[in-house]
């Protein structure tokens, strides 16, 4: 692997290397958080379901995604532990607007606009623990993100599938 | 000395140090280069063993520019299961060219999260029968009514959602300074012609007359779509035209799904391209009609049999690696052999679904911002 830094190099002074504007990927605090705030997110939403969805299956999703998430928020909070990390208590505000949004229906219509959050919610959620599976840093935290991926993938095909 | 010199170089000490076959450090080093690759530019050395395979073969995948050739690479990498062998279901649940584009992201220690500059909110619109959901972007900087992009995604009338083209209508909303409501229109085979087709013209018109209700102009809409829903923003900007609906200011039309022909030029170089080939092309049709009829229906059949006079001008993009060009070429001439204002670019060495990967293909960066000038042009008050 010595020839990497030496790559790097090469890329500099040639010049081929594009700057690209995109954000580097979450480091462990951010990962942490933003991990929280999509477990509260799915946890509060999942709770109106359980009350106001019409669809069985949704009702049943809902319900798997208070167990689940409860879990996950305990093995989060037990792997961020060494961290000194906050657990978080609000949501960011993109997920609070989507989450006042999903309280302004009923329904029939209710259950359109939960699973189209849940379907753009839980791909997000894949995105932020790959990444993390992938270029994290904490080892914890990684075998946190392992551990969940396939119980997140899971949920996202379910949900895709309805 | 060129980075892939540098890397021969050590392929090659690590044969003399081991003592084993060439293919395995070379190999091994291609695997390994990946997480620390600075730039998507660069190429491996995997990249040069499949160009020269895949140029031996004449497979049109020869051509791909290297940043291209690392999405593909990565989508072969998820694995996805050729779609004409399975149900809708199961092929809505393919990882999909977007989820190769984040890997890519990954691999260079980049964030694949949704773009935060941009909100996304769901709400429900008209839909041909009943309400349907809409995703709303806005800018998060938004301030006064913005111009509206009716946006549609592609994936063939049958697989993908508004959440697997995310990145396309977040970045049309943070370039163009826009509200993009992305219609989640109905799907076949559960869904057949023509309803996508009337989704997409009751959802439009949901917008001309509540875009104050979201945040936007009434008097600035624009309609756009990749692929299949390259195709809904014609028949949108024809619908406008024929039902007296306020017509829109521009058309971004993407790789659409233009025409019925599926022995094209550009399906016979392109039969086996990925991520879109001449089997897939087949399958969505077989799941989207409801007979052969269908086919010939203007609606589906726009270079052959659609009217284009008076539609709005229309920004129009094309590929080369794409069972599609052919088609799309052919309605950039059609439209401007009716008159229409037509600002055609086609872009070689990139494939299908290109469009939305500004961040790692250099290619979909320039057609991005292409798109984002004529649609800020046309939107601007």
């Amino acid at each position: 692997m010595r020839t990497i830094p030496a790559l790097a190099v090469l890329a500099l002074l040639s010049g081929t290397a594009p700057v690209l504007a995109q954000t580097p990927a979450a480091n462990d605090a951010e990962f942490v958080a933003k991990a929280m705030t999509g477990n509260v997110f799915e946890v509060e939403e999942a709770k109106l379901a359980v009350q106001r969805a019409t669809d069985p299956r949704l009702k049943t999703f809902a319900q798997h995604m208070i167990t689940d998430h409860a879990d996950a928020l305990k093995k989060l909070n037990d792997a961020a532990s060494t961290m000194n990390v906050t657990p978080a208590t609000a949501l960011d505000k993109p997920h609070q607007a989507m989450l006042d949004n999903l309280k302004t229906f009923n329904g029939a219509d209710f259950d359109k606009i939960y699973k189209t959050d849940q379907v753009a919610s839980h791909a997000e959620t894949v995105a932020l623990l790959s990444d993390y599976d992938q270029t994290g840093k904490n080892s914890a935290l990684k075998s946190w993100a392992k551990q969940s991926l396939p119980v997140v993938k899971g949920h996202r095909n379910n949900i895709n599938a309805m | 000395m060129t980075a892939h010199h540098t890397l021969r170089l050590a392929a090659l000490t690590g044969l003399l140090l081991s003592g084993t076959a060439l293919v395995s450090p070379l190999l091994a080093q291609a695997t390994q280069q990946t997480p620390a690759q600075q730039s998507n530019a660069q190429p491996t050395v995997m990249d040069h063993v499949r160009a020269t395979a895949q140029s031996a073969t004449g497979s049109p995948m020869a051509d791909l520019d290297m940043d291209m050739r690392h999405v593909i690479t990565a989508l072969n990498g998820l694995d996805p299961k050729p779609i004409p062998k399975l149900t809708a279901a199961e092929a809505r649940q393919q990882p999909s060219a977007a989820d190769a584009a984040q890997q890519v992201l990954r691999e260079q220690g980049k964030s694949s999260l949704p773009d935060p500059a941009v909100m996304a909110k769901n709400i429900l619109v008209d839909g041909g029968k009943g309400k349907i959901v809409a995703t709303v972007y806005t800018p998060a900087s938004a301030s006064g009514p913005l111009p509206v992009i009716v946006y549609f995604h592609g994936g063939g009338f049958v697989i993908a959602n508004n959440a697997t083209y995310d990145a396309s209508a977040r970045m049309l909303s943070k370039n163009v300074n826009a509200i993009v409501v992305a219609v989640e229109y109905s799907k076949a085979p559960e869904h057949k012609f023509p309803a996508a087709h009337n989704d997409a013209v009751a959802a439009y018109s949901w917008v001309t007359k509540n875009a104050a209700s979201i945040g936007g102009d009434p008097a600035r809409i624009a309609v756009a779509g990749e692929s299949a829903g390259g195709n809904l923003a014609i028949n949108v900007g024809i619908a406008a035209r024929d039902n007296k609906l306020a017509a829109p200011k521009a058309l971004l039309v993407v790789y659409p799904m233009a025409g019925t022909n599926l022995d094209t030029d550009s399906y016979k170089a392109n039969a086996s391209a990925k991520p879109l080939d001449k089997p897939m092309m087949q399958w969505f049709y077989n799941n989207l009609v409801n007979s052969q009829a269908d086919m010939q229906d203007p609606r589906l059949d726009i270079v052959g049999k659609a009217d284009l006079k008076g539609l709005p001008p229309t920004t129009l993009i094309t590929d080369s690696i794409d069972p599609l060009q052919s088609e799309g070429l052919a309605l950039a001439e059609k439209m401007k052999a009716a008159g229409v204002q037509v600002d055609a670019r086609n872009y070689d060495g990139v494939t299908h679904e290109f469009f939305g990967m500004g961040l790692i293909v250099a290619k979909a960066k320039d057609a991005e911002a292409f798109a984002t000038r004529n649609l800020g042009t046309a939107l601007a008050k």
